[in-house]
């Protein structure tokens, strides 16, 4: 902590840190200085010089923002001389400055114009001389314009991308006063610039505003603003949201709050238009020969109770299965866990963790005993070693890459990426280590081996913390001792130089953190890549403290969430075994039902599922808010097992290609229509609030469960609020009983939290780890070749991924013009001499065939890929990717391997 | 607003790793020496420069004198950007920065005349108006064959022999009618 010096400012003394920033300290202290160029969360920049304050025994007049307090300091911010002179600078200013203003933006320099009665021109010193200037305005971006004339030239837009967003995409061109800002060849549209508006966020002047909305709003006038979730990946972005006449308009980072500090992507600023738009679903649907009608919910909802009954008592329960939502909340997803457990009586539950970090999960619930991020998100900012495995974190997770960005630029932290892909993250990183896809075992032994070799283990934690100690070590060091640079390199095609310089780097490191993703979880060794890092983790020591430790970002806004509250085959609420007969006896109490009725065996996950359906085992499923038609491996698969379903109930806010094959649709509330909780990749449970109404007559998605489950007989219980139901999931899951609504309403809090006074958990495993005897599991595993490889009929290895302007089955993503209009088409990565061989051009339409399918899409030709390999994003329902995928699993954690397919390309 | 201050600024942000050695290599000396790099290409230039960002100012006077029309494509701009890990926009934003660069084509010789305070004092300013008479143009412009581009510069460091101009690479001082009038005929046929 530093220490705390005594200042005064206008004879007022104040107490603050030494070396604080004087501007700061002041306006904390009520004293608002004027001010333009300054943002707190940028360095100074001294530019405006409206900051101008007086200090006692320093010579003249000095910008406050670029002076740090020192004890003693006497400071003179206000007096007529000091006010003179801020008005002459705002006066000189206005000179060049186009002060028109449409109160569609918050404008500080019209504030301080006004409060220097500035205002009318008669008063002002200086002619107006901008628009001989001839400033021009961008308005290439898709998301944002740009206006010189109203521009001040102050670098907070510079800054902002620059040391906020870790982009740098803006500068100045020209020199004097004839400079403005550029984004790329003042083309804001061509440069790389990727719309995450901070840019927008941090103009003092409404010289960079955003398109969409600006003619419906005026900040002054009707504009209900309610802070809330982002609805997309799992960082859980604090927003807040603008809405004007029922209908959201603008979307801002809310400032000073984890786990964002006011910083979103492209995604969380513009992706907010899906929610009015015009397909919403509105009414239920029934179907009937074979074409769609509008139903009453009485209707509807007494259809589906019936014939999940009839459907119960004619097959028995193992005949009735569901697929819950990450995208929906907590309390939807309790519920619908509980009414699969209480009401269709079996525990075929599952969501789309199964398709992404379940083998995470697996490995990790196996090896340290959780199986969420042992951090926070804002660790990232003060590691030394980023070790980052098949996760493309700036378009997946762009705030998180925030501050893995910023420890690189801030204080030389070294990034670690093992990917077969190039992603943007390598423009920061240290060493990119880039193995053939499914290499990833060898190539972490032989890290292993290297780190073993050097004697660079930790072997007090490996003795204290380490199950077996030791001993297991030993076993880990038997098993990789083959695993060698010159095997390595053979097996993986990484030069053992670089591998060895990776290996060093992570195990010498002081805060080293992993961040694993997809790359790695989507194969059908899925679970051994992740016992791996473990083991490496484990040997050097690199876990149980601040800094250090594995986290897996999690792809859906609320995909920790759900498994937290217990939507899984295989666990209860707050991840106990289905089959713990105790819990399953606490839990019933609570519930108020007979113990003998929940049942204690493991039910059917995703896959499973869809495999059960296809043998006529489960006949009537109910899915909540999933599109399994696109995100489902081997989907042809998908759809005969869709298709021999008796029964099929989808739930959603968009018809999807899955709805097509629905019975019954039921219409729900997007996220901004809903009160409830979403938990984000670190832990941390955030409330989100209701901003605009459900259209027509569509419910929320608990109503709509609890309605279900009342209509078969069982009621679930008698829940008010969304808070009644998050109070029953506390009692029910220990690491979220310390946490109520109340608590939530400021910021979010990580769990565990025990008790009502403990204040969440930043850090997991500090103390022990939460296997049964507390100690971390090494699992030693071979390398094996992966069952599907490259031949003379599938001489390619397809890649599947995200991209970041779209979101996983696009159906909220493409239903945004911002987002469609910086990327909005399915695509194939080849390699240039791959395509160079098969006479393939940029642009060529061509038929890609696996064994179980085939779809057509556009070449693009990149050397993002490794040679013999492609890749291909997923979101796109016109070229599914996933008809070329396999649904073989990960015998583990039942993942299917995304990552890994064998095809063929054919020319159209 | 604070105009030099602006510009000092900025070429912090576009190097932050390279502050020193960025503000030494303002003015490279270069003016006295010919052209190494004609008739390359874009690729060939680049690999003459270790990609590091204080490269930069070397970079572009290499594709800029490499281009028969004297000037940075927006081509030659993304590869420079794309090859020392820069964004485009701070490539862009050094080019406009210093009047030697153009982004716009220019002719074969560039005439800049000083019309610095020591030169105008020698009758500079005559200087520019006969070159403008002569070549049918005024100070920013190209002739409409693609020869000459002229255009004013701030000091050339020749005060003690003013009044002053270059054409490319080459000094003529001591200037006066008859003097500028043998020039511009010398490089008409050259």
């Amino acid at each position: 902590m530093p220490n705390l010096v005594n200042i005064t400012i206008d004879n007022k003394k104040i107490q603050a840190p030494e070396g604080a920033n004087l501007l700061q300290v002041a306006k904390d202290n009520g004293i608002t200085i004027p001010h333009l160029c300054y943002h707190k969360k940028l360095t100074p920049t001294g530019a405006c010089r409206l900051c101008l304050v007086k200090i006692k025994d320093m010579r003249g007049m000095v910008t406050s923002c670029t002076i740090k307090v020192e004890e003693g300091m006497e400071v003179t911010a206000f007096d007529a001389e000091l006010e003179e002179a801020r008005k002459y600078l705002l006066d000189y200013l206005l000179a060049e400055h186009n002060d028109a203003y449409d109160g569609s933006y918050h404008d500080e320099f019209r504030e301080l114009v006004i409060r220097y009665g500035l205002e009318k021109k008669e008063n002002r010193r200086f002619p107006s001389i901008w628009k001989e200037l001839g400033y021009p305005k961008d308005e290439s971006s898709p998301v944002l314009s740009y206006d010189a004339s109203k521009c001040i030239k102050c670098f907070r837009c510079i800054k902002a991308c620059d040391e906020v967003q870790g982009k740098n995409v803006l500068s100045f061109t020209n020199r004097g006063i004839t400079s403005y800002i550029t984004g790329g060849f003042e083309k804001w549209g061509e440069s790389e610039c990727d719309g995450c508006g901070e840019c927008i966020q941090l103009c003092p002047t409404g010289a960079i505003v955003e398109k969409p909305h600006r003619s419906d709003i005026n900040i002054e006038n009707g504009i209900k603003k309610v802070r809330t979730t982002c609805p997309y990946c799992g960082v859980g972005c604090q927003l807040e949201l603008w809405v004007k006449d029922g209908k959201i308009v603008r979307s801002m980072g809310v400032e000073d709050i984890s786990p964002n500090y006011g910083r979103l992507c492209v995604k969380g600023r513009f992706g907010y238009d899906y929610i009015n738009h015009s397909e919403r679903l509105k009414t239920p649907l029934i179907k009937k020969d074979g074409q769609f009608v509008e139903a009453s919910w009485d209707e509807a909802l007494d259809l589906v109770a019936r014939k999940f009954k009839e459907t119960k008592e004619k097959y028995g329960r193992e005949a009735l299965a569901g697929y819950a939502s990450a995208k929906t909340t907590n309390e939807d997803n309790y519920l619908f866990m509980k009414l699969v457990r209480m009401v269709f009586g079996n525990n075929n539950v599952d969501y789309c963790t199964r398709l992404c970090h379940a083998s995470t999960v697996t490995a990790m619930l196996k090896a340290v005993g959780d199986g969420a991020g042992s951090n926070s998100i804002e660790d990232y900012a003060n590691s030394d070693c980023m070790l980052v495995t098949g996760n493309n974190m700036i378009e997946t997770h762009p705030v998180t890459a925030t501050f893995v960005k910023h420890a690189v630029q801030r204080q030389g932290a070294k990034v670690i990426i093992i990917d077969p892909k190039w992603t943007p993250l390598v423009k920061d990183a240290y060493i990119w280590l880039q193995p053939r896809l499914g290499t990833d075992v060898a190539l972490l032994n032989g890290m292993i081996r290297v780190i073993i070799s050097e004697d660079l283990v930790d072997r007090d934690f490996i003795k204290k913390r380490v199950d077996g100690g030791m001993k297991a070590f030993e076993d880990l060091k038997a098993l990789t001792a083959k695993y060698t640079p010159e095997y390595v390199e053979e097996i993986t095609g990484v030069s053992a130089k670089l591998m060895i310089e990776a290996a060093r780097v992570y195990a010498k490191a002081r805060k080293p953190l992993i961040a694993t993703g997809m790359g790695y979880s989507q194969q059908v060794t899925g679970t051994h890549n992740v016992f791996c890092l473990i083991n490496m983790m484990l040997i050097t020591g690199q876990i149980g403290r601040v800094g250090a430790g594995i986290n897996p970002p999690r792809g859906q806004n609320n995909v920790q969430g759900v498994s937290d509250v217990g939507t899984s085959p295989f666990t209860y609420p707050g991840y106990i075994p289905v089959e713990d007969a105790e819990n399953r006896r606490k839990v019933a109490k609570i519930w108020g039902v007979p113990f003998e009725e929940l049942d204690g065996e493991k039910g059917l996950s995703t896959v499973e599922i869809m495999q059960a359906a296809y043998e006529g085992k489960v006949k009537a499923m109910y899915i909540m808010g999933e599109n399994p038609m696109i995100t489902d491996p081997n989907l042809n698969h998908t759809e005969e097992a869709i298709q021999k379903l008796d029964f099929l109930v989808v739930q959603d806010i968009f018809p999807t290609e899955t709805t097509r094959y629905a019975d019954v649709i039921l219409p729900a509330a997007a996220f901004a229509e809903k009160e409830g909780t979403f938990v984000n990749s670190d832990r941390r449970v955030l409330r989100v609030r209701k901003a605009v109404e459900a259209p027509g007559q569509a419910r929320q998605d608990w109503h709509i469960i609890t309605e279900i489950a009342e209509r078969m007989g069982k009621p679930l219980g008698n829940y008010q609020t969304e808070s009644d139901i998050w109070n029953e999931i506390a009692q029910t899951a220990p690491i979220f009983a310390g946490i109520s609504y109340d608590r939530l309403e400021h910021r979010g809090i990580q769990w565990p939290c025990p008790g009502k006074d403990h204040p969440g958990t930043a850090t997991l495993f500090l103390e022990k780890f939460n296997t049964p005897n507390g100690l971390g599991k090494l699992h030693p595993v071979d390398f094996a070749e992966q069952s599907e490889r490259a031949d003379a009929k599938y001489p390619f290895i397809l890649n599947t991924g995200r991209i970041l302007y779209q979101y996983h089955s696009s159906t909220m993503s493409r239903r945004n013009k911002s987002l469609t209009d910086f990327a909005n088409e399915a695509y194939m990565l080849m390699h240039p001499d791959d395509a160079a061989h098969c006479g393939f051009h940029e642009g060529d339409m061509v038929k890609v065939i696996s064994r179980r399918g085939a779809i057509e899409t556009t070449v693009r030709i990149s050397e993002e890929v490794l040679q013999g390999e492609l890749f291909m994003p997923f979101h796109f329902g016109e070229a599914p990717v996933n008809k070329l995928t396999r649904d073989e699993l990960d015998p583990y954690s039942k993942i299917a391997p995304f990552k890994i397919s064998a095809v063929r390309m054919e020319k159209l | 607003m604070a105009a030099v201050f602006h510009c000092i600024i900025q070429i912090f942000i576009t190097f932050p790793n390279a502050k020193e050695t960025a503000l030494c290599t303002v003015i490279p000396v270069r003016f006295c020496k010919p052209n190494p790099y004609g008739n390359m290409s874009t690729k060939e230039i680049l690999d003459k420069f270790e990609a590091r960002q204080d490269n930069l100012l070397m970079i572009l006077h290499a594709l800029q004198d490499n281009h028969p029309q004297n000037y940075l494509t927006e081509e030659a701009l993304s590869d420079a950007a794309k090859y020392l890990k820069l964004t485009k926009s701070s490539v862009y934003g050094v080019a406009k920065y210093y009047s030697m660069f153009s982004l716009k084509p220019r002719g074969k010789y560039i005439i800049r005349v000083c019309v610095s305070p020591v030169c105008e004092l020698m009758k500079g300013k005559e200087v520019l108006a006969q070159l403008e008479e002569t070549l049918g143009i005024i100070a920013g412009e190209t002739t409409p064959c693609g020869r000459f581009s002229l255009e004013i510069a701030e000091c050339l460091g020749q005060c003690q022999e003013a009044p002053s101009m270059m054409i490319n690479d080459k000094v003529f001082n001591h200037l006066d009618s008859k003097k500028v009038n043998e020039v511009i005929s010398k490089y008409r046929h050259k």
